[in-house]
C-alpha cells in the first residue's frame, strides 16, 4: 500500500525533524554565555543564601555540567524522552508540570484559531477569485494588506483598548479574576468566550491574510486550465463546475498550508498571548528566556516545535488522503 | 449552395477580445455551414481563430465578445436556435452543450480535472443529460470506453488522468463526447499534443465512431494531412479569416488561394516527381494580432500580390464552382476582365 | 497569441557581440517590467512612500530638528500646532510657547500655549551639531524655532525629547535592518538554494531537509530564543548587527526554496544542456544562463522578505529581545507604549507604529507590483 508506505516515511521524518529541534532547544541553553547555573547562583546569592563551594560542585555534576556537550545533549535528550525536562528556576517546579498546566489554554487558542482561518480565508478566497477585480475582492486585497502590516502586538493593544472603552471587558487573560478558582458554570463560560474574539482576531489575522492570497491566487490559476473550460463545455452549471473540479483542485495547496501556517499561527499565538497576559506556553518562553530559566525555555521551544511537527504530519497525510496523485503516486 | 441537411449555418461571424493593449479581432465575419453528418475540416497557423469560432458554436468565447453575425443551429429537440443570442450560463445553452454539440480538446494532459476518476467525470455528462441513475451511467461509460477501443475500460473508470497515457486519455475523451451521441462534434486539434502513431489510431477511432453514429464533426487542425484524412470539405482560414472552402479533393489537387498553395508546398512530398525540388517556406510571420494589415490580410505574404488592388482592398469571397469558394482578388471576375 | 516556439527559444551565438546582445536582450525586459509596474497604482504610491523615507533616512540629521538623544523640559508634550493667524491676522506659520502648569494636587502638567508672541518657523537654522553620513560636520537643520520655545511635531516623550527626531533616526536602524538582513538571506538562500537546485541528487536532499527543519520550528519563538542569546554586554553596533542575522537566519529558507525550484525547473530547458554540451562551466551556467533566468522572482520575494524582517524586528524590540537603547529603532520606541494607560494618555507614541505599517505597506505594495509586472504570461 503507497499510502502507508507514505505515511511511515512521514512518521520517520517528523522523529528526524524532532531531533534536530531538541539540539537546537539545547543548543538554545547552552549558548548564553556563563552557564545558566551561574547566573542561577548569582540569583540566590541575591536574594541572601549563600552558597558554599561544595555544593556548588554538587550542583555542577547533579546538571553533568562538568561533561562534554555532546554528553550533556545526550542524557537531556533522553531524560526529555521520559518526561523529566529538567526544573524551572523561576517556578521552582518541574518544567513538564509547568508546561502542562499551560497546555490546555494552548491546544484551546491554536486550534480555535486554525478553524476561524479556514473558516474565513477559503469562502473570501473563493470568492476573490470567482468576482477578480470586483469591490469585494478589493476589500478583501485591502483588508489582507492590512492584516499582514499591522504587527500582532499592536493589533493586540488597539483591540484591548477598544474591548476595554467599548465594551467593558477586562483587559488580558481570558477570564475575569472573579471566575479564576471558581468551577465550571454559565456564568464563567460566558465569561470566557467574551474574552475569546480579541486574542482570536489577534492571532488569525496574519495568517487568514495569507491564506486567502493563496486560495485566491491558486483558484485563479485552476480557473484559466483546460478542465474548466472542458467542464463548462460538458453542460454544467457554473457554481457546480467550480466547486467540483478548481475549487477541489484549490484545496491542495490550502490543505498543505499547514507547513507554514502552524508556525506562523504558534509566532502569533505567542505574540497575542505575551500582550493580553494569557496562560499559553508562549509568556512562559518569553518570561523564561528574560530570566535565562534555560531549561523551561527550551521545553517552551521543544513543545511549540512538537505541536507544529503533529500539525504538520497530520496536514502531510490529510492531503495523501485527499490527492489521488500522493495517494496513487 | 443548398442550406437542406444544414445542422449549423454560421454567418458573417465577428468575435472580438478586448484587452488592455488594444482590441484583437480573432474571428472576423466567418461564414460556413455544416451538414448532418458531415465532416468540415479548418485548417489554419496558430493565431488563425480556428479554436475561438469553435468555442463560439458551445458559447464559452469568453473573455471574447460577438460582436456581430450569426449562429443558426437546428436543435432536434429545441428546433432552429440562434445561438449568439443566448445567455452563455443559461439552461438553453446548457442543455445543448454535450448533449447535442460536443468538444474534444487538444490538451490530454490537462482536459480531465485532476482529482475525480474517469469515471466520475465521463458518467456525469450521462446523469446530466441522459436523467440516468449512478450504476447505470457507470455501465454505459464502460461500453462507450469499450467502443473506443480503451483497454481494460472496468478498471479506468476507477483511475485517475495522471495514471494513464495521453493517448488513452484522448480515448476517453473522445467516449465522454460521444456519450450522449450528439449531433455535432467539435474536435479542436485533438491529436496535435501525441505522437504521430497515437495519433492514427486516435484519428482512425474517431472517423469509426462518425460512420458509426453519423455525428457531423467540425475538425480543426494546423495539419493538412490530418485534415485530408476525415474531412469531406475544408475551409482555410488567416487571421480570423476564411481564405478559402472547397470539397477536400479539389483544393488539395489545385488549390486557389495563394495562402492554400503556400500551405500546401510547405509539407514535405516523397513522390517521384518531387524529387530534388526545394521546399517552398512561406516569406514572414504572423502580423501583430493588434494592427491587422489593409486590404487582404495576406497580401504582405503573398508571392502574387497585386500592388493597389491587394493592399487596398479586402477581397470579397469568391464562388469558383458551386461548392468552392476563395478570398483573393486574382478570381474577382472585374479584376481580371481589366486584364 | 504565442510566438513560435523557436523564437523564444532562440540565442544568438556569443562570438558575436555577446554584450551588445544582452545589454539589448535584458534592457527590453526591465523596461517591459517597468512599463507594467507604472500600470499598479498602489505599487507607485508605495514605491514614493519608499522613496521619502529612504531620503529621510538619508538626510536624517538634516531634516530633524533636534538631536533624538537630547532630553528638554518639555515632558510628554502634545505634537506642536503650527498656526497661520496670530490675533486674527494672516502671518507665516509660527509656533506658541507652551507654558507647563503643574497642577500641585494632582501632579498631572499641562500645556498651556501662551498666545501673546509667535515664535515663526525658520528654515536652515543653526541647532544641535551632528555628523551627516558620520563624515561631514553642521550644524544646519531644515527647520526649527528660536531656543526659547521648541517644535515637536510628533510631540515629546518621557524624557522630553522631540518624538519626531527620534521617530526619523529610528526610521534608519528599522528600515536598513530589513535591508541588511535580506542582503545575508540573499547570499545566504542564493548560495545554498543554488547549490541545491544546480546539483540536484544528495546535496539537495541534505539541503532540503535543513531547510524543513528550520521551518518547523515558530518563528517568533526562534526568533526570542536566540536574541536572548546575545549578551548583554555588546555595544549598539554588535547587537544590530546579531539582530540582523537572527532576522536573516529564518529567512534564507523560503529564498533558498523558490531559488532551487526554479533552477530545478531552469535546468530542463534546452538552452541550458545546450550550454552544458558545449562544455560551458558551472559556475558560468549559472551566472550568465540562470541568474537573468529568475532574477525577477528573486527580487520579487526579496521585496516581500524586507517586511517581514521589519516586523520581526519592531516585535522583538518591542518585546525587549532585540535591540536595545539608547539604540532608537521604531520598536525601541514602542516599548514606550507598552501599556493602555500609556496610549490612551500620549496616543502621539503611537506615531512609531504608524510608521512601521505605512512601510510595511509600501513594501508589500512594490512586491505584489514587481510579481504582477514580471510575470510574463499574463494580461
Amino acid at each position: 500500500m503507497k499510502l502507508i508506505k507514505y505515511i511511515i516515511k512521514r512518521l520517520l521524518w517528523g522523529t528526524l525533524v524532532l531531533l534536530f529541534v531538541s539540539f537546537f532547544s539545547f543548543l538554545v541553553i547552552q549558548l548564553p554565555p556563563g552557564d545558566f547555573l551561574s547566573s542561577y547562583i548569582a540569583r540566590l546569592e541575591k536574594s541572601g543564601m549563600a552558597v558554599d563551594n561544595q555544593s556548588m560542585v554538587a550542583l555542577r555534576h547533579s546538571y553533568g555540567l562538568d561533561q562534554p556537550f555532546i554528553v550533556q545533549y545526550g542524557k537531556w535528550f533522553y531524560r526529555f524522552v521520559r518526561g523529566d525536562m529538567g526544573v524551572s528556576f523561576l517556578y521552582t517546579k518541574k518544567v513538564e508540570s509547568v508546561i502542562v498546566e499551560r497546555l490546555p489554554a494552548t491546544l484551546l487558542l491554536s486550534f480555535t484559531s486554525l478553524l476561524v482561518i479556514y473558516l474565513v480565508s477559503i469562502p473570501v478566497g473563493i470568492y476573490s477569485a470567482r468576482r477578480q477585480y470586483s469591490v469585494g475582492d478589493f476589500l478583501a486585497s485591502l483588508l489582507g494588506f492590512m492584516g499582514m502590516a499591522i504587527p500582532g502586538f499592536l493589533l493586540a493593544l488597539i483591540l484591548m483598548w477598544i474591548a476595554y472603552q467599548g465594551f467593558g471587558i477586562s483587559i488580558g487573560g481570558l477570564q475575569s479574576p472573579q471566575f479564576m478558582d471558581q468551577p465550571m458554570s454559565m456564568a464563567k463560560a460566558i465569561d470566557f468566550m467574551k474574552h475569546l474574539p480579541v486574542p482570536i482576531i489577534v492571532i488569525t489575522v496574519a495568517g487568514t491574510a495569507a491564506l486567502i492570497r493563496t486560495m485566491r491566487a491558486t483558484l485563479l490559476d485552476e480557473l484559466g486550465k483546460q478542465y474548466v473550460t472542458t467542464a463548462r463545455a460538458k453542460g454544467l452549471k457554473e457554481s457546480t463546475l467550480i466547486h467540483k473540479y478548481p475549487v477541489r483542485a484549490a484545496m491542495n495547496p490550502i490543505i498543505s498550508s499547514g507547513g507554514w501556517l502552524l508556525p506562523e499561527l504558534f509566532s502569533g499565538e505567542t505574540i497575542a498571548a505575551i500582550v493580553l497576559g494569557l496562560p499559553t506556553i508562549g509568556p512562559l518562553l518569553y518570561r523564561a528566556l528574560l530570566g535565562e530559566d534555560m531549561y523551561l525555555a527550551a521545553g517552551c521551544i521543544m513543545i511549540l516545535s512538537i505541536l507544529t511537527i503533529i500539525g504538520l504530519l497530520i496536514s502531510d497525510i490529510v492531503l495523501a488522503i485527499t490527492d489521488p496523485r500522493i495517494r496513487l503516486g | 449552395m443548398t442550406t437542406e441537411n444544414n445542422l449549423l449555418e454560421v454567418k458573417d461571424l465577428k468575435v472580438e477580445f478586448k484587452l488592455r493593449q488594444g482590441t484583437v479581432t480573432a474571428v472576423n465575419g466567418v461564414s460556413f455551414q455544416l451538414k448532418k453528418g458531415k465532416v468540415l475540416g479548418v485548417v489554419g497557423e496558430s493565431g488563425s481563430g480556428k479554436s475561438v469560432t469553435a468555442r463560439t458554436l458551445l458559447r464559452i468565447e469568453a473573455p471574447g465578445i460577438i460582436t456581430s453575425g450569426g449562429i443558426n443551429f437546428f436543435s432536434p429537440k429545441h428546433g432552429e436556435l440562434a445561438i449568439q443570442k443566448l445567455n452563455t450560463t443559461g439552461e438553453l445553452i446548457r442543455s445543448i452543450r454535450w448533449k447535442e454539440i460536443a468538444m474534444i480538446f487538444q490538451e490530454p494532459m490537462t482536459s480531465f480535472g485532476p482529482m475525480h476518476t474517469f469515471g466520475n467525470q465521463i458518467s456525469e455528462v450521462l446523469i446530466l443529460h441522459e436523467k440516468v441513475n449512478k450504476a447505470d451511467a457507470l455501465q454505459m461509460v464502460v461500453e462507450s470506453l469499450r467502443s473506443v477501443g480503451m483497454p481494460r475500460p472496468e478498471k479506468v473508470i476507477n483511475q485517475y488522468p495522471h495514471q494513464i497515457s495521453g493517448g488513452q486519455r484522448q480515448r476517453a475523451m473522445i467516449a465522454m463526447a460521444l456519450a450522449c451521441n450528439p449531433e455535432m462534434l467539435i474536435a479542436d486539434e485533438p491529436t496535435t499534443a501525441l505522437d504521430v502513431s497515437t495519433e492514427a489510431q486516435i484519428l482512425e477511432v474517431l472517423a469509426e465512431r462518425q460512420k458509426t453514429l453519423n455525428t457531423a464533426i467540425l475538425y480543426i487542425s494546423h495539419n493538412l494531412g490530418v485534415v485530408s484524412n476525415i474531412a469531406d470539405e475544408v475551409m482555410v482560414m488567416y487571421l480570423g479569416q476564411i481564405v478559402e472552402h472547397a470539397p477536400v479533393d479539389d483544393l488539395f489537387r489545385a488549390p486557389k488561394h495563394p495562402y492554400t498553395a503556400a500551405l500546401l508546398n510547405s509539407i514535405p512530398r516523397i513522390d517521384k516527381a518531387y524529387e530534388g525540388q526545394k521546399l517552398e517556406v512561406l516569406s514572414g510571420g504572423i502580423p501583430d494580432p493588434y494592427n491587422h494589415p489593409t486590404g487582404c490580410k495576406f497580401h504582405p505574404r503573398c508571392p502574387k500580390v497585386i500592388k493597389g488592388v491587394c493592399d487596398k482592398i479586402q477581397p470579397l469571397q469568391y464562388a469558383v464552382s458551386e461548392t468552392w469558394s476563395v478570398a483573393c482578388h486574382l478570381y474577382s471576375t472585374s479584376i481580371n476582365s481589366e486584364k | 497569441m504565442k510566438t513560435p516556439t523557436f523564437f523564444r527559444g532562440f540565442r544568438k551565438p556569443k562570438n558575436s557581440e555577446p554584450n551588445k546582445f544582452n545589454a539589448l536582450h535584458s534592457a527590453s525586459q526591465w523596461a517591459l517590467i517597468w512599463a507594467k509596474f507604472k500600470d499598479h497604482k498602489l505599487a507607485i504610491v508605495g514605491l514614493y512612500i519608499l522613496v521619502i523615507f529612504y531620503a529621510c533616512i538619508l538626510f536624517s540629521p538634516i531634516i530633524t530638528p533636534y538631536d533624538a538623544w537630547e532630553d528638554s523640559k518639555y515632558i510628554y508634550a502634545p505634537p506642536s500646532k503650527i498656526r497661520i493667524f496670530h490675533q486674527g491676522k494672516l502671518s507665516r506659520p509660527f509656533v506658541y510657547k507652551q507654558d507647563i502648569i503643574l497642577n500641585t494636587e494632582t501632579f498631572e502638567r499641562t500645556f498651556k500655549p501662551d498666545k501673546s508672541k509667535p515664535y515663526p518657523v525658520r528654515f536652515f537654522v543653526k541647532g544641535a551639531e551632528y555628523r551627516w553620513l558620520g563624515l561631514v560636520k553642521g550644524n544646519i537643520h531644515l527647520f526649527g524655532v528660536d531656543p526659547q520655545t521648541s517644535i515637536n511635531l510628533m510631540g515629546t516623550d518621557v524624557l522630553g525629547r522631540d518624538c519626531f527626531s527620534r521617530n526619523i533616526s529610528g526610521l534608519q536602524i528599522s528600515l536598513t535592518v530589513g535591508l541588511l538582513g535580506v542582503f545575508i538571506a540573499f547570499i545566504l538562500g542564493s548560495v545554498i538554494g543554488g547549490i541545491a537546485g544546480y546539483y540536484g541528487g544528495i546535496i539537495d536532499n541534505i539541503v532540503q531537509r535543513l531547510v524543513e527543519f528550520i521551518s518547523c520550528i515558530p518563528t517568533i519563538p526562534m526568533w526570542m530564543a536566540l536574541s536572548a542569546v546575545i549578551p548583554q554586554d555588546w555595544g549598539n553596533l554588535k547587537v544590530y548587527f546579531a539582530i540582523t542575522v537572527i532576522l536573516a537566519l529564518r529567512s534564507w529558507t523560503g529564498l533558498s526554496r523558490q531559488v532551487r525550484s526554479k533552477l530545478l525547473q531552469l535546468r530542463e530547458e534546452e538552452y541550458i544542456v545546450a550550454a552544458k554540451v558545449c562544455g560551458t562551466s558551472g559556475w558560468k551556467i549559472i551566472t550568465t544562463h540562470l541568474l537573468p533566468g529568475f532574477m525577477s522572482y528573486l527580487i520579487v520575494s526579496l521585496t516581500l522578505e524586507i517586511p517581514k524582517m521589519i516586523l520581526g524586528e519592531t516585535t522583538l524590540s518591542f518585546l525587549g529581545l532585540g535591540l536595545r537603547a539608547p539604540t532608537v529603532s521604531l520598536g525601541v520606541l514602542l516599548q514606550d507604549a507598552q501599556n493602555l494607560a500609556a496610549i490612551s494618555a500620549y496616543p502621539w507614541l503611537l506615531i512609531s507604529a504608524l510608521l512601521v505599517v505605512i512601510a510595511v505597506l509600501a513594501f508589500n505594495f512594490v512586491g505584489d507590483g514587481i510579481r504582477d509586472a514580471a510575470d510574463p504570461y499574463k494580461n
